[in-house]
Order: C-alpha cells, then sequence, then structure tokens
C-alpha cells in the first residue's frame, strides 16, 4: 500500500499543482530580490521561505489541505506539508553536497519529525495512520528542476548513520499526464484499413 | 415543415418563455408563436432564420425528427425543494437534446452491453456491495473513477453545460438503457456523491416501484438512495475502521481526498456507524461553518466527466473534433457544440488510478528499494 506505484498514484492529483506552486514561489522570490538588488546567497532562508510562502498559498487556493510548521530548528521548506490520498508529503528544499549529490535531510532532534520518519501513526493526523514521504525539489537558477525526488524514511535522528530509508523514486512531472485506461469497449463499427498498412492477401 | 416543438425544447433550454422570446423578434406575436409551436402554423423562411439566430442554432433544426422525450419516463429529480418547474424543464430538455446527439453518434460505433441489473427489494446497503462486486472493487478499495466504472457497465450518462444550485442529477430507465444525467458546475465530490445516488435510483426503483409507492413515500426513496451511495463510496466496514476514534476536521480532509466524498458526508456517515456520537457531530459541524467551509471545503477531489460521447464523436469526427462538421450535422451552433462537448472527458482527462499499463510507466525506472539499516544500538 505504502510503495512507491502506489504513493505516486495517491498524490498524482498534486503533481501539477505543486509544480506550478513552487515554480511560481521561486518566480516571486527572484523578483522580490531583483527589486531590492539582494543576493541570493546572502539570505538563502529568506529566498527559500518566500517560495514556501508562495507555494502555499497557491496549493491552498486550488484546494488542496497545506500545513505549515515553521519553527527555526528545521531545513529550508521544511514547513510544507501536503496531505492527500493517505499520504502526508513533506516538501524540502534539498540539501546538496559539495560534490552535488542530493541528501535527505535528518529530523534532528525534533521528536515531532522523528515520529514522522518513523511512520508512527498519529505523527501527522491524530489517531490516524498516514504514509509519511519526503519531497525533495531543487532549482536551478530560478528553475524548478524535474524530478523531485520522493523517498519514502522509516527512522532517523540528527546522526546520519542512523537515517533509515524505505524507497527514493522520482516524482515527474509527466506523471501528472498518467491516465486511466480509456473505454475501449466503444470502437468504430467499421475499421478501414489504411492506405499506409500495406495490402495482403 | 417544421416541428413546432423544436421551438419549444430551445426555449426551455434557455429557460425563456413565449413572451420573452417574442419580445427579440420583431412582428411576431405570441398566439402566433403559441401557434406555430403547436404545429397549427408554419413560420415564413425569415421569421425561421430569426427564430434560429435567437435559440442558437441553424435553421435546419426545426424540421428534425425528435425522438422520445426524456420526460415520459418520469425520472427521479434529486431535488432540493426550491426546484422550480422552469428549471426542471429546462435541465430535462438539455438532457434530450444531448440524449439524441447520443443516439445519432451510436450508429458510428458499437455500443457497450447495459450490465446494471435492477435489484428492486434489495437492501440500499446490500445492493451496493453487490454493485462494487460487479466493477470489480474489493470491500476495502475507493472507486477510483465512478463514471468511467459506470460507463463500462453500459450506464449513459449525459453531462448537459446546465447550471441550476436546485437540483444536481437525475436519472431515468429509458427502456432498457439506465440514463444518468449531470448538470455542470459542481465539484468533484458532489458529482460522485449525486452519481451514486442517481445508480441508487436506477437499481432499487424501477418505475413501476415508483409509480406504486405514494408520493408521501418520496422520502422514503430518497433515502435509500442516500444509503446506497454512503455504502458504494465509503463501504461501512472499512471506512469505520479507517477513522479516527475522535475525528477531526484535519483528518477527515484527508479522508475526503482518499475516498472522494465531502466533509460533510463522512460526519454523517461517522454518526451513521456510530464512530462518533451526536455531541461531537454537532462539534464538527459548528467547525465548519465557523471556517466556512460550507460553502467551500478543503480537500481536492478530481472532477470527473462522462467519457462515451465524446469518444464517439472522436470516432465519428476524428481526434481532435471536427466541431464545425459536428455542430452542423446536428444543426446546432458551434458555440453549443462546443459547450456540449465541454462537458466530457477527453482521453487526457481520465485521472489516473493506477490501471494503466502504456508504454510511459515504468515505475522500475530509477527506484531505489532501499535495504533497511537497523540504528546503532548505544
Amino acid at each position: 500500500m505504502n510503495t512507491y506505484p502506489a504513493t505516486v498514484v495517491a498524490v498524482q492529483p498534486v503533481i501539477e499543482p505543486l509544480y506550478l506552486a513552487l515554480q511560481h514561489g521561486l518566480k516571486v522570490a527572484a523578483e522580490i530580490h531583483g527589486q531590492h538588488r539582494w543576493r541570493r546567497r546572502h539570505d538563502k532562508q529568506y529566498y527559500s521561505h518566500t517560495v514556501r510562502r508562495r507555494a502555499v498559498e497557491d496549493l491552498r487556493d486550488g484546494g488542496f489541505v497545506v500545513d505549515e510548521d515553521d519553527h527555526g530548528n528545521v531545513p529550508a521548506m521544511s514547513g510544507i506539508t501536503v496531505r492527500h490520498g493517505g499520504v502526508a508529503l513533506r516538501m524540502y528544499r534539498a540539501p546538496v553536497t559539495r560534490k552535488g549529490v542530493v541528501e535527505v535531510p535528518l529530523p534532528r532532534r525534533s521528536l515531532k519529525l522523528q515520529a514522522f520518519y518513523r511512520q508512527e501513526a498519529g505523527s501527522v493526523l491524530p489517531g490516524m495512520e498516514t504514509n509519511n514521504v519526503l519531497g525533495l525539489w531543487q532549482d536551478d537558477e530560478g528553475v524548478l528542476i524535474d524530478p523531485i525526488i520522493l523517498v519514502r524514511p522509516l527512522g532517523g535522528d540528527h546522526r546520519k548513520e542512523n537515517l533509515r530509508l524505505d524507497w527514493k523514486g522520482p516524482l515527474r512531472r509527466e506523471m501528472a499526464n498518467y491516465r486511466a485506461v480509456d473505454l475501449t469497449a466503444l470502437e468504430p463499427d467499421v475499421q478501414y484499413p489504411r492506405l499506409d498498412e500495406g495490402m495482403t492477401g | 415543415m417544421i416541428d413546432g416543438q423544436r421551438i419549444a425544447q430551445l426555449r426551455g433550454i434557455r429557460k425563456m418563455t413565449q413572451q420573452q422570446l417574442v419580445d427579440r423578434i420583431p412582428g411576431l406575436r405570441q398566439s402566433r408563436l403559441s401557434r406555430i409551436e403547436k404545429n397549427l402554423a408554419q413560420p415564413n423562411e425569415e421569421l425561421l432564420a430569426l427564430l434560429a439566430v435567437e435559440l442558437g442554432v441553424l435553421a435546419d433544426f426545426f424540421s428534425r425528427n425528435a425522438l422520445p422525450t426524456l420526460a415520459a419516463h418520469s425520472p427521479q429529480f434529486r431535488a432540493r425543494s426550491r426546484l422550480t418547474a422552469s428549471s426542471r424543464a429546462s435541465a430535462l430538455q438539455w438532457a434530450q437534446l444531448s440524449y439524441e446527439a447520443l443516439s445519432e453518434l451510436r450508429t458510428f460505433g458499437s455500443s457497450i452491453p447495459v450490465c446494471l441489473p435492477k435489484m428492486n427489494g434489495a437492501t440500499p446497503a446490500g445492493a451496493a456491495r453487490e454493485i462494487r462486486k460487479i466493477l470489480g472493487l474489493n470491500t476495502t478499495q475507493p472507486v477510483p473513477y465512478l463514471l468511467l466504472a459506470l460507463e463500462r457497465l453500459g450506464v449513459t450518462v449525459l453531462a448537459v453545460p446546465y447550471d441550476d444550485n436546485a437540483l444536481d442529477a437525475f436519472s431515468a430507465w429509458q427502456g432498457t438503457e439506465p440514463v444518468i444525467c449531470l448538470l455542470g458546475g459542481r465539484p468533484g465530490d458532489r458529482i460522485r456523491y449525486s452519481v451514486a445516488h442517481e445508480l441508487g435510483h436506477l437499481v432499487l426503483h424501477d418505475e413501476a416501484s415508483v409509480a406504486a409507492k405514494s408520493l408521501s413515500r418520496g422520502k422514503d426513496l430518497e433515502d435509500e438512495a442516500d444509503a446506497f451511495a454512503a455504502e458504494l463510496l465509503t463501504p461501512s466496514g472499512v471506512i469505520a475502521r479507517a477513522m479516527p476514534s475522535r475525528p477531526t476536521l484535519s483528518s477527515l480532509a484527508m479522508l475526503k481526498t482518499q475516498w472522494g466524498v465531502s466533509i460533510k458526508s463522512l460526519i454523517r456517515r461517522a454518526r451513521e456507524l456510530e464512530v462518533i456520537d451526536q455531541d461531537r457531530a454537532i462539534s464538527l459541524y459548528k467547525q465548519i461553518s465557523s471556517r466556512g467551509w460550507n460553502r467551500f471545503e478543503p480537500g481536492h477531489v478530481p472532477v470527473e466527466k462522462p467519457r462515451a460521447f465524446r469518444k464517439l464523436a472522436e470516432i465519428a469526427y476524428g481526434d481532435p473534433i471536427n466541431v464545425g462538421l459536428f455542430a452542423k450535422q446536428r444543426a446546432w451552433s458551434e458555440e453549443l457544440a462546443y459547450g456540449v462537448l465541454d462537458q466530457y472527458a477527453r482521453a487526457s482527462d481520465l485521472p489516473f488510478d493506477g490501471t494503466y499499463h502504456g508504454s510511459l510507466i515504468d515505475f522500475r525506472e530509477n527506484v531505489i528499494q532501499l535495504p533497511v539499516r537497523r540504528p546503532k544500538q548505544r
């Protein structure tokens, strides 16, 4: 039930709005910095939080249920949790190492986040089991990178070696276009051969 | 030679009285229009052209033969008390217009055999469980795309570009064919509930049983259809377990996105199944009111549209549909044709239900199944 394919199916209606919201957030953050001639590298947190602010509002306007949980002890963008289809999708701006490797952020000493990583029932909604998944996004000079990386954690704390993961896979924008099987029972009464199919017999 | 009823049909669709139509056409009197509609007089060519312009069709439309009217089959309306006769007539005329077009389109393609059983006398919950089996759903699974599933059972689903707050949907057996008509502009969760409710009418209440029951039992019929819809969309055994012992609006909003039903329906269901007591239900309803969620509930449920009508039009007129030709052959204006076709899903609109195995999808691609590591013992 909490496999990668099942998770993608569950969050599919969120994919396109999520990409649009994050991209809009990046645009707004770039505009604000541009107006004031600020440099992004001087205030990485402010830039990311501006992205988050815009993205949260866009998602809410689209009717999605989005949580904000802003406290200073967590990585940037940790405040967005989209709750949809039994999945609690917690969005992080992915920390990237100097070698360009995307790292899975640690829950650190936050007991709430540790419970989220452990998939504890009630860690997101009281008395309810949820499939807790991390969505790691990155941008390249203000352009959102496709795919967002989905990671399903199983536990962790402030130590890297204690991080336990179930699976990791891409959430591509094109996945928003995956569709159900059409009404295959409806067929033309007469199927005329096409000229380019050649003749037989 | 025109059929005067066609003018009355289009007036119904546009919700115009005879007088309102007469006021727009110079030289026409109500008495003459009335005679034309009753086929006691024929309009001249100029008047016919003017009528066509005002009513949004081509003049040829008035000469087309009409199918037997859907109104004759007394559809069970899911109505609120403020539904007016003109709204009811308008909805029926829209349905009639769409049904005629669908009947013509069916000559271009194969039809889907009707596999929907009639279960008069069954309990609503029992009938809903049986329908879930026929749809191939297990007892724990939400219905992924209700409208497509019903069309696969041979249910004709019409969607009309007509919005009236007093009416969501209605249904009827047209001979051996089950027909559901949906009105436009509804959110996804409400569409699903309305369709499930109408399906309940089709399965549980045939024309004879409805006629046999007195008017005072009308509410009973509606209650039965509601019970059917609730069991179909949220099976009692599963939804009771899925709900937390003390549901909050946040947890109900999550369930809404999983099961595709409104938060208010879930509260009702929780109360029926005694997951919550009366006080808790009242408290939740009060919270909904205070947050203004009675008008706009959070929790996204994709809007479902029927598919068969557009698919047949694609078979007949190509994909993308040659709307000009489609409109011309029905003697509709292109605006009317676009308005009707927009109510039906394109192949690209069908939401993903996890059953598609096209070449694009390979979930194994780039997915890393990670070995579980145990935390160090300290």
